[in-house]
């Protein structure tokens, strides 16, 4: 299928947001790491 | 403006075909001017000086021009490029290169995130050029910034591959203080994978009004480095080679006494001792026998023999010779080596050195790349030791659609070393037993190598416990660490709006590094390894980075704005790793030997894995300017990071800064020396968490059975391992917080012939990590704490300042630029109740305290005011520990009052309230000196580094300078300059056979010097072949040099280099005759296609 060029753009907006919000979602359990090693 | 200056150039030079139409009769001379990467220039006015001839050069930058006689002079100009005027003589092609004009304050500079020109730049921020960085051959290009840049600091060693301690802008922590290094985008542990060659530009972001977009993790300063990449325009294929051989040699080292000296001074320390005791001296020794005058042995071992007088029956000797313990006693036979053992020789090789990069660059319309293979392959100058890298880069960038660009920098790299010594990449070499100090603890009458090929050795009695440091590399031949390591990242820009582009970008890293390590028995020493030990080890590990950001960038009339917004979530390393290690393996042939053949009793295993530490951080960037003459810049970060607990996990980093380009008044317009001159001006905050374990804000447990063992089940029958306490949390650490402020200010005077760049800075930072010590009942076994608690200072002032010209009409061209830094560091508080801690340790205890008042890792004893010269002068004296003639006076500086308190005044006793500061290791000046000067196709170019107002603490003397350290060991030539009875003396104390307080068991200023030195980095001289040759074989460039590196080094330290230091920020400059680096020779050869 060729996409045509508004659905480029949505395409790569969509594609940004995931890219930008996506982090900003997942914050708090991205800064909580496993302690290795020994037991806590 | 581009094309307007081509129109121009191309209008001027119709009009000025015209005008030589007319004198067409006169001699003709052709040629080509080419850039600075010898690709042909058109457009460019090519004019007889003093007339109205002239032409322009064609689409290849040929050119055609009549001039009237031999005298005639040719003057070439082309917008951003420097004039170059050529005499023509009675050649008929004049081909010449232009050098762009580019003075420092109108280059582009990458910085946090972004580019910019440096007439907009508000912080303070230092570029070395990449010429610079490969000006001399490194291992690690971190190296090639020592003295370049002011306001950094690089402590390092001479061996290849070798990792420094690089300092930006002083200390601000206890450790931990490394500097962000920042490529392509991407944080990195350590530069050596780099090749040098592939380094376009280098930034180092010094105040937190540039360095503070890199929140949380800029506070030691950051170094950013892009690597090269294709232009778009280039149109054809560049093809590059550059490549040295070279040759580092060791240098002569003669401090150590020949074997009769020693003799000598052995009966002379007897008599010494002999005499402050008012005793007759009875001399005996196990080699040099019983007489009142020494004498030298034939053989120091035969057998059980030693000190052993006349000839051998070699044969029968040969019999009885055993060097292996496991078939019984060893016997050995070692002569005497009469004319002395120079060990310094005998560990050290003129080391070879060949450095090769081969690059593809090129672009289309649409696409650019680079591509580049590099090969580094450097000896040491230590016997055994090489450092390997091969790297391959590629980098690229296509225009996928109008407003949409995709690109990647990739680098694989494989790295090998062998034979490297000490911790930390080598930064740890220095340490007592290393084997550059066992190469001046051995006496000079050992040989290295006994009667029948085996190794001698101070098996031989009477010469204490060193180790035959040859012996030792040897055994260490085979040992190393591999690394193969992949690095980059792809992005993508995509022009959302006509001045609003959002950059995303992924990339990280992965390293699969492997060592092994084997430690065969030894026979020829008096402390001998019993057994042959064999560990090896892998980890693989990974990090990564993501980074998306969106730049706002528009220009209203005379109003500039440039905004950045971004949001950054990184790993810093998640890995795992395996080790082993075992004991004598039933072959000792390496190629047979693995952990699995070695005993299984022996064995021990370990595994660790590492998750790393996570940040997520957003920022924003806003620069605004009017006309270029009034600037401003606010950065603002907000960083996260697991290394904390929830409550204090994210900081907040802002920083502000403003310029005003003040030759854009009115009032200076008619001052004409000064051609800009811009005065900067920002304060801001910058984060560090380097210096804490993530899993400080844990109280963690920990099984083992040696800690914590007891019977589980009850039965009374066995211990099976418990829990105990191996950590202690603090859920409340935070962020270290530096704040900055700086004020400075980039001069251009003289048309451009010298720029200054100036700036005075403060760092003050609080809230410095350190590990508190709780009482032993909360749990012994526990790690303790970091907690917030302590604060330092630094401050300093950074020049640099660059100027250039013609020496007059010589056709000589020079640059000079010369860089000075000043730092000052104090620690401004410790803990509570805390006044000062420790490090240093030596066999005189810690040398070194870290205390409030005094710079960071001082050297701390007694100071030596003289000698006593007689007993009636110990009586005169202060009372003092074993005081005698010739022994160390110290100075009464201390004592307490009825209370117990310090009083500052001397009390007629030394004691340890007499301790006081005898000096620091940091340089209070750092600079250096670079000078370049042209002549027709000859370069010369050197660089001198200046280094001052810093101590070392010169600990081998302790080893070399008195006879009790260890008896019989090697002996200093410093002795023959010792106090006697006979002659008296000042500076070296008396050598004589007794250690106690006033001799050789404390810290003092005896073995305090100063380390001030200047040293010739690089002394090069190159030719560049002339174009006209050049372009009949197609080649563009070709330049070959002879260089001398280190050439030399002027100081009065007596160790064996000035430079070199400790590992750790908390002792730096303990010397224990650290791997010096030294003088070496190179040709290399510059070639362009």
């Amino acid at each position: 299928m060729k996409l045509k060029y508004s659905n480029k753009k949505t395409a790569i907006l969509v594609l940004m947001a995931a890219i930008v919000l996506g982090p900003i979602a997942c914050k708090e359990s991205f800064l909580e790491v496993p302690v290795t090693g020994e037991l806590q | 403006m581009k094309k307007l200056y081509r129109s121009l150039s191309l209008s001027l030079a119709m009009m000025l075909m015209l005008a030589s139409v007319a004198l067409a009769q006169e001699r003709v001379v052709t040629g080509t001017i080419t850039d600075e990467s010898g690709t042909g220039m058109p457009g460019v006015n090519v004019l007889v000086k003093g007339s109205s001839l002239g032409t322009a050069t064609d689409v290849d930058g040929k050119f055609r021009i009549a001039v009237p006689n031999d005298g005639a002079i040719l003057v070439v100009t082309f917008v951003g490029y420097s004039t170059s005027e050529v005499a023509v003589g009675a050649k008929s092609v004049v081909d010449v290169q232009l050098e762009p004009d580019v003075t420092t304050f109108q280059e582009i500079v990458v910085t946090g995130y972004t580019t910019e020109n440096r007439r907009e730049v508000t912080g303070a921020v230092s570029t070395i050029r990449p010429a610079e960085l490969v000006a001399v051959p490194s291992g690690n290009v971190e190296q090639q910034l020592q003295g370049r840049v002011p306001g950094v600091t690089v402590i390092t060693n001479g061996q290849p591959g070798t990792t420094s301690v690089v300092r930006i802008r002083g200390f601000g922590a206890f450790g931990g203080n490394d500097p962000l290094i920042i490529i392509d985008g991407l944080p990195v542990g350590a530069s050596d994978f780099l090749s040098p060659d592939d380094i376009e530009s280098t930034t180092v972001l010094k105040d937190a009004a540039s360095a503070s977009i890199y929140g949380a993790r800029a506070a030691n300063g950051v170094i950013v480095y892009t690597t090269k990449r294709g232009k778009k325009s280039d149109g054809k294929l560049k093809i590059n080679y550059d490549g040295v051989l070279g040759v580092t040699v060791p240098g002569k080292v003669d401090n150590i006494l020949n074997p009769q000296e020693t003799a000598d001074w052995t009966w002379q320390a007897i008599r010494n001792t002999a005499t402050q005791l008012g005793q007759t001296p009875e001399f005996k020794s196990d080699q040099y026998g019983n007489g009142t005058t020494p004498v030298l042995p034939d053989y120091l071992k035969v057998g059980d023999a030693s000190g052993v007088t006349g000839t051998l029956d070699l044969a029968a000797e040969r019999v009885k010779y055993n060097t292996d313990p496991s078939k019984g006693p060893v016997y050995l036979v070692i002569p005497s080596n009469k004319a002395g053992t120079n060990w310094w020789d005998e560990i050290t090789r003129p080391a070879r050195l060949h450095r090769h990069n081969l690059s593809f660059s090129g672009g289309g319309d649409r696409s650019a790349f680079y591509v580049s293979l590099g090969i580094y392959d450097q000896d040491g100058i230590l016997t055994h030791q090489n450092f390997k890298r091969y790297t391959f880069r590629i980098n690229s960038e296509h225009n996928v659609l109008k407003n949409l660009r995709i690109g990647q920098n990739v680098q694989f790299t494989y790295l090998s070393r062998k034979g490297i010594i000490g911790g930390s990449g080598g930064r740890g070499a220095a340490n007592e037993e290393s084997d550059v100090l066992s190469a001046f603890r051995m006496p000079s009458i050992i040989p290295v190598y006994d009667a029948f090929g085996g190794y001698a050795g101070t098996i031989a009695k009477g010469f204490n416990n060193p180790r035959n440091p040859v012996a030792a590399r040897d055994r260490a031949s085979d040992n190393g660490s591999y690394s193969i390591l992949g690095f980059g990242n792809i992005y993508m820009e995509l022009d959302l709006l006509k001045h609003l582009t959002w950059r995303t970008s992924f990339g990280g890293g992965f390293s699969n590094n492997y060592f092994n390590s084997y430690n065969p028995p030894s026979y020829e020493n008096s402390e001998n390894n019993s057994s042959f030990t064999y560990s090896e080890g892998a980890g693989s590990f990974a990090t990564w980075t993501f980074t998306n950001t969106a730049q706002y960038k528009n220009k209203f009339g005379a109003h500039s704005i440039d905004a950045l917004v971004g949001v950054e979530a990184l790993n810093t390393g998640t890995g795992r790793s395996v080790n082993g290690s075992g004991l004598n393996p039933f072959l000792f042939d390496i190629n047979y030997i693995s952990v699995t053949n070695t005993q299984p009793g022996g064995r021990v295993t370990g595994s660790t894995y590492s998750k790393g530490v996570n940040f997520y951080s957003t920022f924003g960037q806003l620069k605004y300017n009017y006309n270029e003459k009034y600037m401003l810049t606010g950065v603002i970060r907000r960083d996260g990071a697991s290394r904390f607990a929830s409550r204090n996990r994210f900081g907040v980093f802002p920083a502000v800064s403003a310029a005003w380009r003040v030759s854009e008044e009115e009032f200076l317009k008619g001052v004409n020396f000064i051609s800009d001159l811009k005065i900067r001006g920002g304060w801001g905050q910058m984060g560090n968490s380097n210096n804490v374990d993530p899993n400080n804000q844990y109280s963690l447990w920990n099984a083992s059975l040696g800690l914590a063992a007891y019977d589980i089940t009850g039965s009374n029958s066995g211990v099976q391992p418990g829990l105990y306490r191996s950590r202690i949390g603090n859920p409340n650490a935070k962020w270290e917080t530096s704040t900055t402020t700086n004020i400075g200010f980039d001069a251009s005077l003289l048309d451009g012939k010298v720029d200054i760049a100036f700036d005075v800075w403060r760092k003050n930072t609080r809230d410095l990590l350190y590990g508190s010590e709780t009482a032993a009942l909360v749990g012994p076994l526990a790690t303790d704490p970091s907690i917030n608690i302590a604060k330092m200072r630094n401050a300093g002032v950074d020049i640099e300042i660059t100027t250039r010209g013609d020496v007059g009409s010589s056709g000589v061209n020079y640059e000079v630029k010369a860089t000075g830094s000043f730092l000052k560091n104090e620690i401004v508080s410790l803990v509570p109740g805390v006044e000062y801690f420790d490090g240093g340790n030596t066999r005189n205890g810690n040398v070194i305290r870290n205390q409030v008042g005094q710079a960071i890792s001082s050297y701390f004893g007694y100071k030596v005011v003289g000698l006593y010269q007689s007993d009636a002068d110990v009586a005169a004296s202060p009372t003092q520990e074993g005081a005698a003639p010739g022994r160390f006076k110290y100075a009464d500086i201390n004592g307490r009052d009825a209370e117990g308190n310090l009083t500052g005044q001397g009390d007629g006793k030394i004691n340890a309230d007499d301790r006081t500061y005898l000096g620091d290791p940091v340089p209070d000046f750092s600079g250096g000196i670079n000078i370049k000067l042209k002549y027709h196709n000859f370069e010369l170019e050197t660089f001198l580094g200046l280094f001052l107002g810093f101590e070392n603490y010169n600990f081998s003397k302790w080893f070399t300078d008195f006879y009790p350290s260890f008896t019989g060991a090697a002996i200093g030539t410093n002795v023959k300059d010792s106090w006697t009875f006979e002659r008296g003396g000042n500076t070296v104390p008396i050598f004589e056979n007794v250690s106690n307080f006033s001799t050789n068991t404390q810290s003092n200023s005896y073995y305090i010097e100063k380390g001030n030195y200047a040293r010739l980095t690089n002394l090069q001289l190159a030719y560049n072949l002339p174009s006209d040759m050049l372009s009949r074989y197609g080649v563009t460039r070709a330049r070959i040099y002879l260089q001398a590196t280190n050439l030399f080094t002027i100081s009065n330290y007596s160790g064996l280099d000035p430079g070199v230091g400790g590992q750790a920020d908390t002792t730096l400059g303990l010397d224990f005759g650290n791997p010096p680096v030294t003088r070496g020779f190179n040709i290399g050869v510059n070639l362009g296609l």
